[in-house]
């Protein structure tokens, strides 16, 4: 067998790939090393919570600015939950699910109806005023110092050794992973697809726009939840900062990385982007300079993103063309 | 008995009166032309009736409903599903899956492979809609609209761009679907319209100017004059 058909055997399936780099992440504490699971760790939150996104961005061609308010929602309702309420992490994370709901289609019925342009406007304001409440309610949220003590150790699990939260964190990402992935190959899948190729055309096929864009506004905003969720029980704090709306263009900056037109394009970006951030944020104003120029090359000569490239590389080299990477 | 039944319908656009206070109706069974010079208001007609634009004036009823004030989707579930002019698909997915959302839609999905070979698309099932010839795009159209399973389908200018093969194959496929269901074509293709209907309506200058049967309507001065004179 020749090395570029065995490797196109390795990358053609999304499924593969996905699978190895669950596989991945597995052993990576096995190295004992601490720094690196800590940027795995980071990978796969930030990675769900650009997949999520990325529903929303690349499936149905929704710009989102205001997705740190759903990352927010789900890291302080775990963090609420579990200091107030009942203290376990499995409960606190997956008491974001039905928050997320709701946050989804209070924010849907605020936003869908006005046209792409307007969404992406209104989802910045409302992650404005969330994140001025969560300022705000200091009594509720701590204000600017967030909340601190966020509990590992519960009635149903405990987790507070860092291995034990690793493979906590990787069970939910794998699990929301593939449940994307099913999404992705199933009818709601092709019909978020629709929307994205021909939006306009849906009604005189019987379906309701509205309906449709709100479902997909819930899938991301559930999964992004997760991921704030799960952010939370990981540092045990959190602060303002992850509803800020800045943090919430992260993962379309990932997405852009990565190639918003490839079911792992997110989580790809995610790779490239976390480490970065991790080791050159340190030096502030270059972090900026390289986060631009990156952006900029992305935009004007890698528009499919990492992934796009790799397709057009592939196409070059006449390895097959892998259209199957898309979603 | 009647199933389509429009009255009174204006639609403007600024100060231009692109159809202006029509009225008709469409018995069950009936197949229909609605012809007309370019520019006459025929698009607009079917954009208002299936509420792509909103009415100005008048009311729409179908099956029995008042379907003025419905949206475009409720419109399509009580059976009355439309095509355009311009191909109207969505391009970068494949045959198969536009076939797919249509069936999705009407509970048909087990029929999707029945309506591919019906219209003789199997060799395009997997090729993207934007990289397949306008026939076989136009057949698509038709076949995404049949899977809806309408009472009533309303094409808008089926062969228009065809070749002279795809436009007889489209004669064909429609005066089989006339037997089974209502069809309204709007076309310029007179050898199209006088093979398939049973009544033509004549617009021009967003009003009706003449209705009637073919034969009739072939010799109706005004219509000479307006429209098929200038060919
Ligand atoms: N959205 C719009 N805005 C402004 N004017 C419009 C619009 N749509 C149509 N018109 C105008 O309304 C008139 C009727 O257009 P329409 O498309 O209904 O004609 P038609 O009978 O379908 O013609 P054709 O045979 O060329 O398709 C034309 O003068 C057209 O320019
Ligand atoms: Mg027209």
């Amino acid at each position: 067998m020749s090395l570029s058909s065995r490797l196109k055997g390795l990358v053609n399936g999304n499924t593969v790939a996905l699978l190895l780099l669950i596989a991945f992440l597995a052993i990576i504490p096995l190295t004992g090393h601490r720094f690196y699971m800590y940027i795995a760790t980071l990978i796969m939150i930030m990675g769900m919570f650009a997949m999520g996104y990325n529903v929303l961005f690349g499936y149905v061609g929704l710009l989102s600015f205001g997705h740190g308010l759903f990352f927010g929602a789900g890291a302080y309702s775990t963090a609420l939950f579990t200091l107030k309420v009942y203290s376990d992490p499995l409960v606190g994370v997956l008491i974001t699910v039905p928050v997320a709901l709701l946050t989804s289609i209070i924010v849907g019925v605020l936003t869908l109806k006005h046209g792409k342009v307007y969404f992406a406007i209104l989802t910045l304001a409302l992650s404005m005023i969330f994140w001025s409440a969560l300022v705000k309610l200091r009594w509720l949220t701590g204000g600017t110092d967030g909340l601190v003590g966020i509990p590992k150790r519960g009635v149903f699990v405990d987790v507070s050794g860092p291995i034990v939260t690793y493979y906590f964190i990787l069970a939910f990402f794998a699990v929301i992973m593939l449940g994307l992935y099913i999404l992705n190959k199933s009818r709601y899948g092709l019909l978020l697809r629709a929307l994205g190729a021909n939006e306009d055309r849906l009604p005189f096929l019987g379906y309701s726009t509205f309906t449709l864009r709100m479902v997909a506004l819930t899938i991301s905003g559930t999964a992004s939840a997760l991921a704030g969720s799960l952010y939370a029980v990981f540092y045990s704090v959190v602060t303002p900062d992850v509803a800020y709306w800045t943090f919430g263009a992260e993962p379309l900056i990932m997405t852009l990385i990565g190639g918003p037109s490839y079911f792992l394009g997110p989580l790809i970006g995610a790779l490239i982007f976390v480490p970065l951030t991790t080791v050159v944020a340190r030096f502030a104003e270059y972090w900026m300079l390289l986060l631009g120029i990156a952006l900029l090359a992305v935009i004007l000569f890698f528009r499919g993103g990492l992934l796009g490239f790799l397709e057009s590389l592939s196409r070059e080299l006449k390895l097959g063309v892998y259209r199957r990477w898309r979603f | 008995m009647e199933i389509l039944k429009v009255e009174n319908v204006t639609k403007k656009f600024g100060g231009f009166v692109a159809v202006n206070n029509v009225s008709f109706t469409v018995n069950r069974g009936e197949t229909v032309a609605i012809i007309g010079p370019n520019g006459a208001g025929k698009t607009t007609l079917v954009n208002v009736i299936t509420k792509k634009l909103e009415p100005d004036e008048g009311r729409v009823f179908f099956d029995g409903f008042e379907i003025t004030r419905l949206p475009p989707h409720k419109i399509t579930k009580l059976g009355l599903v439309r095509t355009f002019q311009v191909v109207n698909l969505f391009p970068t997915l494949t045959v198969r899956e536009n076939m797919a959302l249509a069936g999705l839609s009407a509970g048909a999905t087990g029929e999707v492979r029945r309506v591919i070979e019906m219209l003789g698309l199997e060799e395009y099932t997997d090729r993207v809609v934007a990289k397949v010839p306008l026939g076989v795009q136009k057949l698509v159209e038709l076949g995404t609209s049949l899977l809806l399973k309408p009472k009533m389908l309303i094409l808008d200018e089926p062969v228009a761009g065809l070749g002279a093969e795809d436009r007889l194959n489209m004669v064909k496929v429609l005066s089989e679907l006339k037997k089974s269901l209502n069809l309204i074509i709007i076309e310029h293709d007179m050898d199209v319209v006088f093979a398939l209907v049973d009544r033509i309506i004549v617009m021009d200058k967003g009003r009706i100017i003449a209705d009637g049967r073919p034969e009739d309507i072939r010799e109706n001065k005004l219509v000479k004059e307006i429209y098929l004179g200038g060919e």
